[in-house]
This record gives C-alpha cells, sequence and structure tokens, in this order.
C-alpha cells in the first residue's frame, strides 16, 4: 500500500490544511502501519524535545589552553626539522659541488701547484721592492723635516693618542643617570 | 553576539588568547554537545570539541563577521565530526554515564533521573543509527532550534536537501522506534510536534 503522501504529513512540522487533517484523520484510522509510525514518532520527538545540552566536565578552557600550547610546540618543532633539513640540503648540495671541483682540480694539479708558486713569487717580489723603496725613501725624508718639528708631531701623536683612549674608556664605562 | 562577545573576538582575531578563552567559555557547552551527539563518546567528543576550538583559533582571520559566530562553530564541530565518523566507520554508542547534564536537574528524584538517563541514552542510540549528515540536521534542528537555512548554510546544502533529510531522518527514527519496541517516558509537550496528532 502507498503511504504517500500520508507519512509527509505525519512528520510534517508545518501546520496541516484542514482538508489534509480529515484526510490524514482518516487514513490513520484504516492504516496500522501509518498509525503505528505515528505513535513511534511521536515517543522518539519527545523525547528529543526534552534532550537537554550536554556540557564538559570542567575545565575544559584550562585543557583547551593547554592544547594550543603544545599545538605551537609542535609547530616550531616542525618549523625547526624543515629548516635543519633545508640547511642539511644546501650542504649537501654545496659539497657535491665542492667534490666535483676537487675532481676537476686533481686531474689538472700540476697546473694549480705551479699556478700559486707563481703567486707566492710574484708577492715576494712586491715585498723585496717595497723594502728596497723604503730604505732609500726614509732616511731622506727624516733629514729633510728639522728635529723640533718632528718632536712637535710625535708630541702631538701622543696627545691624541691619550685623548683618544680617555673617549673609549668614557664611553665603555656604564653611565649613571642622575633624576 | 554581544558587545562584549565582539570585543573578545577583535582581540581574538589580533591573537589574544585570554579574549578567545572567554569565547570559548561562552560557547564550549554547545559545541560539546554537537559533539557528543555526533560521536556519542564523551572522550571523543572532548577531543572533537577541543579540535573545533583549535581550528577556530587559528582560523579566525578568515571568519565572516556577518555571519553568527555560534554557526560557524558548529559548522567546524560538525564537519570535524563527520570526518572522524568516516574514519572512524564503525558506529559506536558509548553506554557510559552520560558526561554532564547541565543544569542537572535537582528536583527530579532518583526514579525520575533513572528514567530520564535511559530515556537520554535511547536517543543517542538512535542517533547512532542515523547517517552523519541526517544525524547533524537532526541535532541542528532539535538541540539549536536552527532553521533550514541555517543548517543548510552549515552543512553546505540546499534548503530542499535539509528538509529531504529531515524528513528521512524522522521516518528512519520512528521505523527504529518500532522495531526496539523502547517506550519514551518523557512527558512534556512538544513544540515540534505534528499537528495531526
Amino acid at each position: 500500500m502507498n503511504h504517500q503522501p500520508f507519512e509527509t504529513w505525519l512528520f510534517s512540522e508545518e501546520p496541516l490544511p484542514l482538508e489534509h487533517n480529515r484526510t490524514l484523520h482518516e487514513h490513520l484510522q484504516e492504516c496500522d502501519h501509518c498509525r503505528q509510525l505515528q505513535s513511534a514518532w511521536r515517543g522518539i520527538n519527545q523525547s528529543l524535545q526534552v534532550a537537554p545540552m550536554v556540557a564538559p566536565v570542567s575545565g575544559f578552557a584550562t585543557r583547551w589552553k593547554a592544547r594550543l600550547i603544545e599545538q605551537k610546540k609542535e609547530r616550531q618543532k616542525k618549523q625547526s626539522l624543515i629548516l635543519l633539513a633545508s640547511m642539511f640540503g644546501i650542504a649537501s648540495l654545496l659539497l657535491i659541488m665542492l667534490l666535483v671541483l676537487a675532481t676537476q682540480m686533481l686531474s689538472s694539479s700540476e697546473e694549480i701547484l705551479f699556478g700559486w708558486i707563481y703567486r707566492l713569487v710574484t708577492v715576494y717580489a712586491y715585498l723585496e721592492a717595497a723594502k728596497v723603496v723604503a730604505s732609500s725613501l726614509v732616511p731622506t725624508f727624516i733629514r729633510f723635516v728639522p728635529l723640533p718639528v718632528w718632536v712637535l708631531i710625535l708630541g702631538a701623536l701622543s696627545m691624541f693618542s691619550v685623548l683618544w683612549l680617555a673617549i673609549y674608556k668614557q664611553l665603555l664605562s656604564p653611565q649613571k643617570v642622575i633624576l | 553576539m554581544s558587545e562584549n562577545e565582539l570585543e573578545w573576538l577583535h582581540k581574538a582575531q589580533k591573537g589574544d588568547v585570554e579574549a578567545f578563552t572567554h569565547l570559548l567559555e561562552t560557547y564550549e557547552k554547545p559545541v560539546f554537545n554537537l559533539c557528543y551527539r555526533m560521536l556519542g563518546d564523551g572522550y571523543e567528543a572532548e577531543d572533537a570539541a577541543q579540535e573545533t576550538f583549535l581550528r577556530a583559533y587559528n582560523g579566525l582571520n578568515r571568519y565572516d563577521t556577518q555571519r553568527p559566530f555560534s554557526s560557524w562553530l558548529l559548522s567546524i564541530a560538525a564537519h570535524y565530526c563527520i570526518d572522524q565518523i568516516r574514519r572512524r566507520r564503525i558506529t559506536t554508542v558509548s553506554y557510559d554515564e552520560i558526561p554532564y547534564l547541565d543544569p542537572p536537574d535537582r528536583t527530579l528524584g532518583p526514579e525520575a533521573s533513572f528514567v530520564r538517563e535511559e530515556d537520554q541514552q535511547h536517543v543517542q542510540k538512535m542517533l547512532a543509527n542515523l547517517g552523519t549528515q541526517d544525524r547533524a540536521a537532526v541535532i541542528m534542528r532539535y538541540w539549536y532550534d536552527m532553521s533550514y537555512e541555517e543548517i543548510g548554510e552549515t552543512l553546505l546544502l540546499t534548503v530542499s536537501a535539509v528538509k529531504s533529510r529531515l524528513h528521512r531522518a524522522k521516518k528512519e527514527l520512528a521505523q527504529l522506534q518500532i522495531q526496539s519496541g523502547y517506550q519514551s517516558a518523557s512527558l512534556e509537550r512538544t513544540h515540534h510536534e505534528s499537528p495531526a496528532f
């Protein structure tokens, strides 16, 4: 037997038109299935209506705050691991590049060795030339400038050194604040 | 939302945990209730409710202030619970004492309290037999008095889909009631009852 539209009317929350109400009432007098459904729905509906709100055990907010702290710690840990993994990845990449470079160097090691020896010899030659220039120029310069001038220059340099040291010491010492 | 709640919300959006905690204390009961009614277990409900508030806190910048805050929270809770149930695949109902009935009705005698608790366990058992979305729609309709539009917004369903799900859920509950042969002892007059009665 088709129980529509009676089942729809039984569960409707909207008020039924008078005609539908009467038709449903007549149907319920004949149909055991719909009458049973009506009675069952009445029971469960009442239970649903009076069912209260269930609350959590007290201290919910405190437990949540603790959980939030845990979550933040987990996130920081994850971020640190990601950073560490990235740095490890970059370091590995650099190491591989260095190994490739080193391999290339080993294959032409004689050229590299001679190149470095040449550089060292050049530097030594420059230093020797500078030594010769200094040994001829400095005595000439000293004779050119009179002795009193030298005393003045050295005196000024000493004074500036002392002044500089005093200012430096003043800057490093803790400041006293007078309110 | 009240003015206080709005103020807490604005502060919470700037990262103020204490302000969010005030909001949490306001909404912990409705959120927990939804989770408990969906999952059927006090411990799982606690876990789900905590997770709901964590997601809400982390997603506060995405919250649309045009929408009621409670609806947004319940939406997060409902979707989380639906995901949990799908992962679980087996519907469980805990017969442990219901965590907390608020407010505990001290006017009821021991017999009435026992009957009430039995009734509630029966309701929970019936709910557990519904599909997840049907269950969520029934919970939102009966515990939160949400309109079809609000339920649709929360569960991402059209109004006609909500009506269809509610109708199907009611029929299923009635058929389960017949099969169980349980006689409800609830006495209070209802306001969602069909006028055909």
